[in-house]
C-alpha cells in the first residue's frame, strides 16, 4: 500500500482529505503536517511513497518545501495541490521539482493525478488547460 | 518713136492712143534706175472722129491716113521736144531737189543724232522718273498705311472726332460722332449748324466760333444721353503749313470716370463722416485708456495678490502694490528706481541666472509666460513656493514687465502631505487586500474544499443506500457550512461594521468594544458624560475606525488587554480619547520618526485631511493616551 505524508494547514480540509484518501484511493496516510517546517521534522522518521504539499502554507510556501525536499530527497515525489488555479503556480511548482499538480476542487483528478505520479508520470490537472 | 493711134477700151468705149517710145541714154550715179531703160509716153488722140472701118474702108483711106499720121508725128515731135525740155528742165530741177533732199538728209541725221542725244536724255529723265513714281508709290502706301493706322487708332480709341473747316462746314468725321449728332455719310460739306445733337450742351456752335477765332482749345465736361458724360477737346486745326482750315472736336467718353468721380466724392464723403466717428470714438477710448489706466493702477494697488510693475530694460521697480511691500516688508520709496535683483527678486523669483536669461527671452518673445511654480529663499530665508506670472506691457512707451505671485507654501505641503497620504492610503489598501484575499482563500475557501469533497462523500453514501453512513456525514457538512456562513458574515463586518450607518458614534463603539472582548479578549471601558455630540457620517466612519486603530495598537504593543474610550463635549469640538496602562512608549521620539511612528503618522494625516488633531502622550512604563479633537461645525449634517 502507498504510504502519503499529506502537508495541509487547514484542519478542516486535512480532516476530510485524510478521509478521501484512504477510503477512496486506499493510500496509507502516514502522517498529516500543519506546516512546511513541521513535514521537514516528520520525514526522517517516516517511510513515504509520496507527499501531498500545499501550495499556500503559513511561512515557509509549499514551493519553499519542494525545493528543499529536491534536495534532500531527489526520489520522493512531491505532489502540489492547490487552490489556485494558476498556471504560473503549476509552473514554479514543477519548476522547483514536483511532479504533479493537483486543484483541490477536482475531487476525482486528486486520485487520478497521485496514480498518474506514482507511475513515473508528470501530471497537471486538466482544468489547467495547456502548460 | 510714135505710133499709129491704136484703138484702146476705156470704159468700154475704144480710144486712140498713140504710144511714144524714147530710149533713155542719160544716166547719171545717183540715178541708176534709168540706166538701159526706155521712156514709154501713152498719147491719147485728142481727136474724137477716129472711124472704125471696114477692110474696104481702110484700104481706102490708108493713104489719107498715113498724111495725118506724119502730121500727127510731127505734132508728136514738137510736143516731145516740149516735153524733153520739160524733161531736162524737170531733170534740172530734180538735181537741185536732189541736192536739196541731200541738204535736208544731212540735216535730218543732225537731227537724227540730236534726237538720239534727246533719247538718251529722255530715258534718263523716264529712269528718273520711274524711280521718283516708286518713291512716290511707296510714299503712296506710306500714307495709305498711315491712313488705315489713323482710322484704326481713331476706331481703337473710340474717340468720336469731327473735323470741321473754317465755315465751320463738315470735313471728316469718325463713326462714333454718329451717335452725337445726326449725320450721316453723305453730309460731308454740311455746315455742322444744320444738325442737331443729343448733348446736353448749348454753347457748342459759340464756343467752334470762338476757338477759330482765338485759336485758343477749348476744353468742357459735357453731359450726353442716358447719364453719358463726355470730355469735350476743341481745338484749331493747323495744318503742317501752319494754317488754320478749320476746328476739330474729340470727344472722350468719360463717362465711367465721371460716375468713378462721382463714386469718390461719396466715398470722401463717407470718408470723412467716418473719419468723424473714428475721431469721436478715439476721444471716446482716449477717455477710456485713460479711465483704464487709473482703474489699472486701481487693481495694480488693491490687488491682494503681490504685484509688481519692472522696466524690462534692467529689472528696476516701476511700481509695487501694497501686498507685495507687506509681503517683503519692504517701503515703496526704497525699492522704486532699484533694480529688483538688489533684493534677491529678480525675473522669476526663485531661478537661477541662466533660467531667469530664458525666461526674459520667453517673455519677450511670447509677450507672456502665463503661470509657473517655483520656490525661493525670502529675504529673510525662509523657502516658499510660488505660482508665478510674467506679462509683457508696454506703458507709458517703456517696455515692462508685470508680475505677480501667489504664495502657495502651504498648498504645496498639502499636497506633498495629500501624496504621503495616498501613498499610505494605497499601500494599506493593499495590506488590506491582501488581508481579505488570505480569508478568502486561506479559510473560507478550504472550507469550501472540504464541504466539496464532504459532498462527494455523502453522494457514495446514497448511491449505496447507506444511511448510516450519510448520518454520520451530513451532520459534519452543516457544521462546516455554519462555518462558513459564520465567516462571511464576519468578514462582511470586518469590511463595513452595519451598526455604524444609522447609530451614533457611542453606539458604535459599544459595539465595537464587544467584538475586541470577543475577538481579542481586549475589555474596553466607554466613558461619556453626555451623549456625544452629533457628527455626518464621514466623520463618524473616521473616528470610528481611528478609535478601532489605537484599540488593535492596544492588543498589539502596550501588553495590557484594558483600554478606555472616554468622549467629552466641548462647544466646538468633541474630544475622543483612547488610553490604557500597558507599557507605553518614547511617544515624541515615535512622533518624529517615520519609521518607528509610522502608524500612528499616517493616522493622524488622515484626521488631519478632515479638520480633526490628534496628541499621542506616552512614556515607557506610564501607558498611552491619545486624544482626538473633531471640529463639530466643520461635521453637522
Amino acid at each position: 500500500m502507498t504510504s502519503i505524508l499529506l502537508v495541509e494547514d487547514h484542519p478542516v480540509f486535512a480532516k476530510v482529505l485524510f478521509r478521501f484518501l484512504v477510503e477512496r484511493g486506499h493510500f496509507n496516510v502516514v502522517s498529516v503536517a500543519s506546516s512546511a517546517e513541521e513535514a521537514l521534522d516528520q520525514i526522517p522518521g517516516l517511510d513515504v511513497d509520496l507527499i501531498l504539499i500545499d501550495v499556500s502554507l503559513p511561512k515557509r510556501s509549499g514551493i519553499s518545501l519542494v525545493l528543499i525536499l529536491q534536495e534532500k530527497y531527489p526520489n520522493l515525489p512531491c505532489v502540489m495541490l492547490s487552490g489556485h488555479l494558476s498556471s504560473q503556480y503549476a509552473r514554479r511548482s514543477l519548476e522547483a521539482g514536483a511532479r504533479g499538480y493537483l486543484i483541490k476542487d477536482q475531487v476525482d483528478g486528486i486520485l487520478e493525478g497521485i496514480q498518474h505520479v506514482l507511475d513515473g508520470e508528470i501530471y497537471v490537472s486538466k482544468e489547467l488547460g495547456k502548460y | 518713136m510714135l505710133t499709129q493711134p491704136v484703138p484702146v477700151q476705156f470704159n468700154g468705149h475704144p480710144h486712140p492712143v498713140i504710144l511714144s517710145i524714147i530710149p533713155h541714154s542719160k544716166a547719171t550715179e545717183d540715178l541708176k534706175i534709168y540706166e538701159k531703160q526706155a521712156l514709154v509716153f501713152f498719147l491719147e488722140d485728142e481727136r474724137n472722129d477716129f472711124p472704125i472701118k471696114t477692110q474696104e474702108q481702110t484700104e481706102s483711106t490708108s493713104n489719107e491716113l498715113v498724111g495725118q499720121l506724119e502730121n500727127q508725128v510731127r505734132h508728136l515731135r514738137q510736143q516731145l521736144q516740149a516735153s524733153m525740155e520739160e524733161y531736162e528742165s524737170s531733170s534740172e530741177e530734180l538735181k537741185a531737189s536732189n541736192e536739196e533732199l541731200q541738204s535736208i538728209n544731212e540735216e535730218y541725221r543732225s537731227a537724227t543724232e540730236e534726237l538720239e542725244t534727246s533719247k538718251e536724255e529722255l530715258q534718263s529723265v523716264n529712269e528718273e522718273l520711274q524711280t521718283v513714281n516708286s518713291q512716290l508709290k511707296s510714299k503712296f502706301d506710306e500714307i495709305s498705311r498711315s491712313h488705315s493706322d489713323l482710322e484704326n487708332l481713331m476706331g481703337a480709341t473710340e474717340i468720336a472726332t469731327l473735323f470741321l473747316d473754317r465755315e465751320l462746314r463738315i470735313r471728316h468725321y469718325t463713326p462714333g460722332m454718329r451717335q452725337l449728332f445726326n449725320i450721316v455719310p453723305g453730309d460731308h460739306g454740311r455746315p455742322i449748324k444744320h444738325f442737331t445733337h443729343t448733348l446736353l450742351y448749348d454753347r457748342f456752335f459759340d464756343d467752334a466760333e470762338e476757338v477759330l477765332r482765338t485759336l485758343v482749345p477749348i476744353e468742357r465736361e459735357v453731359r450726353g444721353e442716358a447719364d453719358g458724360w463726355f470730355l469735350l477737346r476743341m481745338r484749331p486745326y493747323r495744318t503742317i503749313e501752319d494754317r488754320i482750315e478749320g476746328v476739330i472736336f474729340t470727344f472722350v467718353d468719360i463717362t465711367r470716370i465721371k460716375k468713378a468721380e462721382e463714386d469718390l466724392v461719396e466715398l470722401n464723403a463717407t470718408l470723412e463722416q467716418r473719419v468723424e466717428e473714428r475721431t469721436y470714438e478715439l476721444e471716446n477710448a482716449n477717455q477710456k485708456i485713460g479711465e483704464a489706466r487709473d482703474l489699472f493702477y486701481a487693481l495694480f494697488h488693491a490687488n491682494p495678490i503681490p504685484t509688481t510693475l519692472n522696466r524690462l530694460e534692467d529689472g528696476a521697480f516701476m511700481d509695487a502694490n501694497a501686498e507685495f511691500l507687506r509681503y517683503f516688508n519692504l517701503q515703496r520709496e526704497d525699492i522704486i528706481g532699484h533694480p529688483a535683483q538688489e533684493y534677491g527678486l529678480g525675473l522669476g523669483l526663485g531661478l537661477g541666472a541662466q533660467e531667469q536669461s530664458t525666461m526674459l527671452a520667453r517673455v519677450k518673445d511670447e509677450g507672456t509666460i502665463e503661470s509657473y511654480e517655483t520656490e525661493f529663499r525670502s529675504p529673510s530665508g525662509e523657502k516658499r513656493n510660488v505660482f508665478a506670472s510674467i506679462q509683457y506691457i508696454k506703458l507709458d512707451n517703456t517696455d515692462a514687465l508685470i508680475s505677480a505671485f501667489i504664495d502657495i507654501t502651504e498648498r504645496v505641503n498639502a499636497e506633498q502631505q495629500i501624496r504621503t497620504l495616498a501613498a499610505e492610503l494605497t499601500a494599506a489598501e493593499q495590506a488590506e487586500r491582501h488581508r481579505l484575499a488570505q480569508i478568502l482563500h486561506d479559510d473560507l475557501q478550504q472550507r469550501m474544499f472540504a464541504i466539496q469533497m464532504q459532498l462527494s462523500f455523502l453522494k457514495d453514501a446514497y448511491e449505496r443506500n447507506d444511511l448510516q453512513g450519510f448520518k454520520i456525514d451530513f451532520p459534519q457538512l452543516e457544521e462546516w457550512l455554519a462555518e462558513s456562513i459564520q465567516v462571511t458574515r464576519q468578514l462582511s463586518v470586518d469590511l463595513s461594521p452595519p451598526i455604524l450607518h444609522g447609530e451614533g458614534l457611542l453606539e458604535a463603539t459599544v459595539w465595537l468594544a464587544a467584538q475586541m472582548q470577543e475577538q481579542y479578549n481586549l475589555s474596553v471601558g466607554i466613558r461619556a458624560d453626555e451623549q456625544p455630540a452629533q457628527l455626518d457620517e464621514k466623520m463618524r466612519v473616521l473616528v470610528f475606525y481611528a478609535i478601532r486603530e489605537l484599540l488593535f495598537n492596544i492588543v498589539k504593543h502596550s501588553g495590557t488587554l484594558d483600554a478606555t474610550v472616554t468622549f467629552e463635549n466641548y462647544d466646538d469640538t468633541l474630544r475622543v480619547t483612547v488610553q490604557d496602562a500597558g507599557k507605553g512608549f518614547p511617544s515624541q521620539e515615535y512622533m518624529r520618526s517615520r519609521s518607528m511612528g509610522h502608524g500612528l503618522l499616517s493616522l493622524r494625516h488622515r484626521l488631519n485631511l478632515l479638520g480633526c488633531t490628534m496628541e499621542v502622550k506616552s512614556e515607557i512604563g506610564n501607558g498611552t493616551e491619545i486624544s482626538i479633537e473633531v471640529p463639530l461645525e466643520q461635521t453637522k449634517d
